[in-house]
């Protein structure tokens, strides 16, 4: 509320909005019919109205297509699986986070920073956060970790603005209502990895199919992959699907699809002699 | 802003960091960070150890080389002898960094008969103190270089040269201007006055030494290039008049916190002290000010104290506070027994005094940087997050460099880092092809998206069912076809998951990493392997058994 009262307040120019003031202070043009069209169009422009654009966070071009929004809605739970699970995490909040968003990765011990910072975040906003503070989780403290879990992500709402991790699979169903009602109220988007429990999921991101191109028998290097990423779930209407090449980013075409999916049974390119 | 600074003697033990870490100058060694050289010994800079340099390229010029981690607290920590040496003279002294040192030169060298006398007498205190012979280069623990002049900047410099010529460098009242006027624009940077930004537009504008820079007006120079310009113009001009200018801060914002049980702990002091900086610092900046020179003061139990201050250039925000907290304290818990002032109860008062504040004129900024309200939320939270959990549990990435994904960035708890200077230490990072160049002998883009701090063991098979083998020279027996997963452990027995069809691999990229180093010496091959259902994995082939690195998930 406070940050859609704020950006409101930016958005008016300072020269329009001084000038209709000063329209409304001169008793020589004041007439009541344009007062009252003058406060109707100021009173538009105050009203709490939730304007799409400023409850979402930016995602690349190559995504957009995912989201009927366009890009992330503040405030909503998406869960990431299938093969490609965690580059597309990490894609979807580049963008977000290269335009001034921190990310907290919560849990997520294993992230590959240099995949991170290939697919465009900025390392220098990422914060890690372990719950399990070292100890090995066992049966006795399993549910003292669960409750950390919440504590730490109600608290991380506060500064960060995206946060990636994986739900304790101890959490309660009790515990996860009020994360989610807190990641509401802060406008936070969480992307889940693995197995989300009971938290509940406005949507969820899946890799239908990857194909990887660049190696073969015994010969090359991994160079790129398609992936058919989808979006599903409660807040999505239909099934949104989207054909990309990471890590650069590219939204692919079906017969350039048909060529990757054939390099892996091309032969090795052959060196060519030089006379 | 009238009349001449203060003047000032500098003491500069360059290369700090090799001495710290216990090397002597005759010994071929050097103290490396993220690849690079920060410090050498003498004997290594005879062999053309440069500072900056890569390892390798230092290794090549000297084969011999011992090579150490560079750790800031180890420096603050032995640096404390030489701080205590140095207060015999004046109490009023300032630690810039471990290894620098300035202090007001007028009464101790009234004092001593003047500025010759002073410089002798500091050299051998100091000499004594880290057995560091008397004048300049050469002797037993390091050179020491020992400058006069009017204002900081001066007396730094004097410092510095005073390295290279062997004696003193005394620079005479009212000589600062001239004095500093050859020097190269450069020594802006590299005294921490400038961004590299900065000096980088000067020289491409063809100003290439500091009097050129003071030839302009400085009207001009403010209108060109801002605050952080008319202060590059007024060192260069040798109008060094922070000091001075400054008025004392008032009385009340001075921070104490008394503990009424002492604590013994480390780290539960610096946890107070975060909370008074964060306090100083937010007090400060609602002023639009930035303190410049902390005071820091410490008292036990026991009724012993410490006290030290603290200067920095660019201002101290809490973090750098929080830091200098944790040198003086570490320094000061690492006394050897017997010590005058040693410390035998636990801390019962902390006090921060900002001793020096000046007009915050955003000189740290960059033209786009700068903190966004974002930055200042993240900053807090993650002081939060901290007390939640723990001090190790909230970290940040740092670049480390190295040919493994598991190697190539480390995690570092969030509050030793500077927040301000986070940008430029990561984006120094880049990922293999940065500003830092590419990193040879790792793998190529793309990285891995998950890396497994400890990599899980797997059994590769051909196409016969035999176990694959790479040999010493790097040749695999036969083509990988199928690897399955071994959970569990050794002493109870592998599980084996199911097997996985190898759909394509490439490979071996044989590394032969640390050699020379018999406990850490690493000498492992990695494959590429694509399973059927298009899972790709790093696999690591290393003392004839076979483990997952990386998945590219």
């Amino acid at each position: 509320m406070d940050v859609a009262v704020r950006d409101i307040n930016d958005d008016v120019p300072g020269n329009i909005a001084g000038k209709q003031v000063n329209d409304v202070a001169d008793p020589g043009t004041g007439t009541p019919a344009s007062l009252a069209s003058v406060l109707a169009a100021l009173g538009d422009r105050v009203a709490p109205v939730s304007m799409a654009r400023e409850q979402m966070l930016p995602v690349a071009g190559h995504v957009t297509k995912l989201f009927s929004e366009g890009g992330l809605v503040r405030g909503r739970v998406l869960s990431c699986r299938g093969m490609a699970a965690t580059s597309a995490s990490l894609d979807l909040v580049a963008a977000a986070v290269a335009a001034g968003s921190w990310l907290a990765v919560i849990d997520v011990p294993t992230l590959g920073l240099d995949a991170a910072s290939e697919l465009g975040v900025p390392l220098e906003r990422i914060v890690a956060i372990d719950t399990s503070l070292g100890g090995k989780t066992t049966a006795a403290n399993v549910a003292e970790r669960a409750a950390r879990w919440a504590d730490v992500v109600a608290a991380a709402a506060d500064g960060f603005e995206v946060m990636l991790t994986r739900v304790p699979a101890e959490v309660t169903a009790s515990t996860v209502r009020k994360v989610a009602t807190r990641l509401q109220q802060r406008g936070v988007v969480m992307l889940v990895l693995g197995d989300p429990g009971p938290l509940v999921c406005d949507g969820v991101i899946d890799t239908i199919d990857q194909v990887w191109s660049g190696v073969g028998a015994g010969w090359g290097h991994l160079q790129q992959r398609t992936v058919d990423m989808s979006a599903s779930g409660r807040r999505v209407p239909g099934r949104r699907c989207v054909s990309l090449a990471l890590p650069f980013g590219a939204e692919v075409t079906s017969s350039e699809h048909d060529a990757a999916a054939t390099a892996l049974d091309n032969e090795p390119p052959l060196l060519s002699a030089v006379s | 802003m009238d009349g001449p600074p203060m003047r000032m003697v500098t003491v500069w033990l360059p290369d700090w960091s090799a001495v710290a870490a216990g090397f002597r100058p005759e010994q071929l060694a050097a103290v490396m960070h993220a690849n690079r050289v920060v410090a050498r010994t003498a004997a290594a800079a005879a062999e053309g150890v440069v500072i900056g340099q890569r390892r390798r390229q230092a290794q090549r010029r000297c084969p011999d080389l011992v090579l150490a981690d560079h750790d800031v607290a180890r420096d603050a920590r032995e640096f404390e002898p030489v701080v205590r040496a140095v207060a015999e003279f004046s109490p009023r002294l300032d630690v810039v960094e471990a290894g620098w040192v300035s202090l007001a030169a007028r009464g101790p060298s009234r004092y001593f008969g003047g500025d010759a006398e002073l410089s002798d007498v500091l050299l051998e205190a100091i000499g004594s103190a880290v057995g560091v012979t008397g004048t300049g280069v050469g002797g037993t623990g390091g050179p020491v270089g020992v400058g006069v002049a009017d204002g900081r900047f001066a007396s730094s410099a004097a410092a510095r040269l005073s390295v290279r010529r062997g004696s003193p460098v005394l620079v005479e009242a009212g000589g600062s201007a001239a004095f500093c006027a050859p020097l190269p624009i450069g020594w802006l940077q590299t005294l921490g006055e400038c961004d590299p930004e900065m000096i980088d537009l000067f020289i491409r504008l063809g100003l290439r030494r500091l009097g050129d820079l003071a030839a302009l007006t400085a009207s001009d120079v403010l209108g060109r290039f801002g605050h952080p310009g008319v202060h590059a113009h007024q060192l260069a001009s040798g109008a060094d008049h922070r000091l001075p200018s400054t008025t004392d801060p008032s009385p009340e914002r001075r921070l104490d916190h008394v503990l009424d049980d002492p604590v013994a702990q480390a780290a539960a002091v610096v946890f107070v002290a975060k909370q008074l900086a964060d306090e100083l610092a937010q007090a400060l900046s609602a002023e639009g000010r930035v303190c410049t020179r902390l005071v820091v003061q410490l008292e036990t139990e026991h009724s012993e104290r410490s006290e030290r201050s603290w200067f920095r250039s660019a201002g101290l925000n809490a973090a750098a506070m929080v830091e200098r907290v944790r040198w003086q304290l570490d320094a000061w818990i690492n006394l050897p027994r017997g010590s005058d002032q040693e410390i035998t109860g636990g801390i019962a008062l902390i006090r921060l005094t900002p001793d020096e504040v000046r007009a915050d004129v955003g000189s740290q900024l960059g033209l786009w940087g700068g903190q966004s309200e974002a930055d200042r939320q993240a900053a807090r939270s993650v002081a939060r997050l901290a007390m939640l959990t723990s001090d190790e549990a909230v970290t940040v990435p740092v670049w480390n460099g190295g040919r493994l994904p598991a190697d190539r960035y480390r995690w570092v708890p969030a509050s030793m880092v500077d927040f301000d200077q986070r940008q430029r230490a990561t984006s120094a990072a880049g990922t293999g092809s940065g500003p830092v160049g590419p990193w040879p002998g790792s793998l190529p883009s793309p990285s891995p998206a998950t890396v497994f701090a400890e990599p899980h063991p797997v059994e590769v098979f051909d196409k016969a069912g035999q176990p694959v083998k790479v040999s010493g020279r790097g040749v695999v027996s036969a083509g990988p076809a199928q690897f399955r997963l071994l959970t569990g452990d050794e002493a109870s027995g592998w599980r084996r998951g199911r097997l996985r069809q190898v759909a394509a691999w490439a490979g071996p990229w044989p590394i032969d990493e640390r050699w020379w180093e018999p406990e850490r010496h690493r000498r492992l091959a990695r494959f590429q392997m694509v399973t059927d259902d298009q899972r790709s994995y790093l696999v690591i082939a290393e003392h004839r058994r076979w483990w997952i690195s990386a998945l590219y998930d």
